[in-house]
């Protein structure tokens, strides 16, 4: 656990997390934005649903009833929202097909906006490495690709998983195994 | 002596952090294992670095970024406050119109009101005029009528001539 995890949850022990808004997007934002990025692969979609799901905390904090850490209670809607996007996408697809509509081609929004305060070389380093691990975790399964980063990237436990995921502790041990071994195929390969 | 080695599913749940004592113990003793584990845990933590430094952006953005949810908070939070100051309008310009409507049609219903004369009627004076009415003349255009009656009375007069003074006390 690093130092802003540690902050993030000493202060949701000592007052309520939502107290000071601005604070509470301050400790939460990079870890949400770094699941969704993983998740996605797409900085600028997962700035916009890192802000989404920031609005929607910010609109349920009623239903947060403090039986689980803010985190887990954030990711989950972060992963609900990253859920319904893919569902909506998929039936635009599918709108699109219907409609015969090929003047908008998807938008590669990886491509959209270069972070202007790095430098060229950092930049591409990060969209390099970006798109090595966007390669794997594309090749997984949605439920074994949000249950591989919560775990590895997240450090979180079964149990939370399983309540971030809505999943039984079973299978999202059934998920992190076949998850493990498609990443120790990859890793493996990559060092021949 | 080592037991049965653990599957692949124990190992990388104990990757994961999660160890049974059974698993735990085996592995304390069983360096197979142990070295899976190790490696599971290593490929974990890969993983966990390149999304970290993908995911890497100056003090700026993220400040960029915080500004713009509460910016966005903040704009929700304006919208909603309109829909329910539209919504209360609405609400009270519909109670209004309805409060208006029930007036005019119950004005419309209520039967005229008399206004009070200057002089009230008593109730001896009402009950004279009921009986001068019972007793006025009977109208030109019932006359016949009369004269059928008042010939009928005659003739009934005639056949209970016995009863006629009795009946003639009591209607007096």
């Amino acid at each position: 656990m690093n130092m802003l995890q540690a902050a993030a949850e000493a202060s949701t022990t000592t007052e309520s997390p939502f107290a000071d808004f601005d604070d509470f997007i301050r400790l939460y934002q990079q870890r949400i934005y770094r699941l969704l990025l993983a998740q996605t692969g797409e900085p600028d979609l997962a700035e916009e649903i890192t802000q989404e799901c920031f609005i929607r905390a910010f609109q349920k904090q009623k239903s947060f009833r403090g039986d689980a850490q803010v985190f887990t209670w954030l990711a989950r809607i972060a992963v609900n929202l990253v859920r319904d996007h893919y569902r909506s996408r998929k039936f635009a697809i599918w709108r699109k097909i219907i409609r015969f509509d090929s003047s908008e081609p998807e938008k590669d929004r990886a491509e959209e906006v270069p972070d202007p305060s790095s430098t060229p070389e950092e930049h591409l380093l990060r969209r390099e490495r970006l798109e090595r691990v966007s390669w794997r975790i594309r090749r997984l399964t949605p439920p074994q690709r949000e249950i591989l980063l919560l775990s590895a990237v997240e450090g979180m436990s079964i149990d939370e998983i399983s309540r971030v995921t809505n999943k039984r502790p079973g299978t999202v041990k059934s998920h992190l195994h076949r998850a493990m071994m498609s990443l120790r195929a990859w890793q493996e390969g990559e060092r021949i | 002596m080592i037991s049965i080695h653990l599957s692949d599913e124990e190992i990388t749940a104990a990757a994961a952090g999660e160890r049974s004592p059974r698993v735990a113990r085996h592995l304390e003793i069983c360096s197979d294992c142990w070295h899976q584990m190790a490696m599971y845990r290593e490929h974990m933590t890969n993983l966990r670095q390149d999304v970290c430094f993908s995911a890497s952006r100056s003090a700026i953005d993220w400040g960029r970024q915080s500004r713009s949810i509460m910016q966005r908070i903040a704009g929700t939070r304006s919208a909603e406050e309109r829909s329910r100051t539209t919504g209360w309008t609405l609400v009270t310009a519909a109670l209004s119109l309805a409060l208006i409507l029930f007036a005019f049609v119950g004005y419309q219903s209520t039967p005229p009101v008399v206004a009070p004369s200057g002089n009230p009627i008593s109730d001896a004076a009402l009950l004279a005029g009921v009986e001068d009415r019972i007793n006025e003349d009977v109208p030109d255009a019932l006359q016949p009528a009369g004269l059928l009656v008042s010939e009928m009375g005659g003739i009934g007069r005639q056949s209970n001539a016995p009863h006629s003074h009795s009946h003639a006390r009591t209607t007096q």
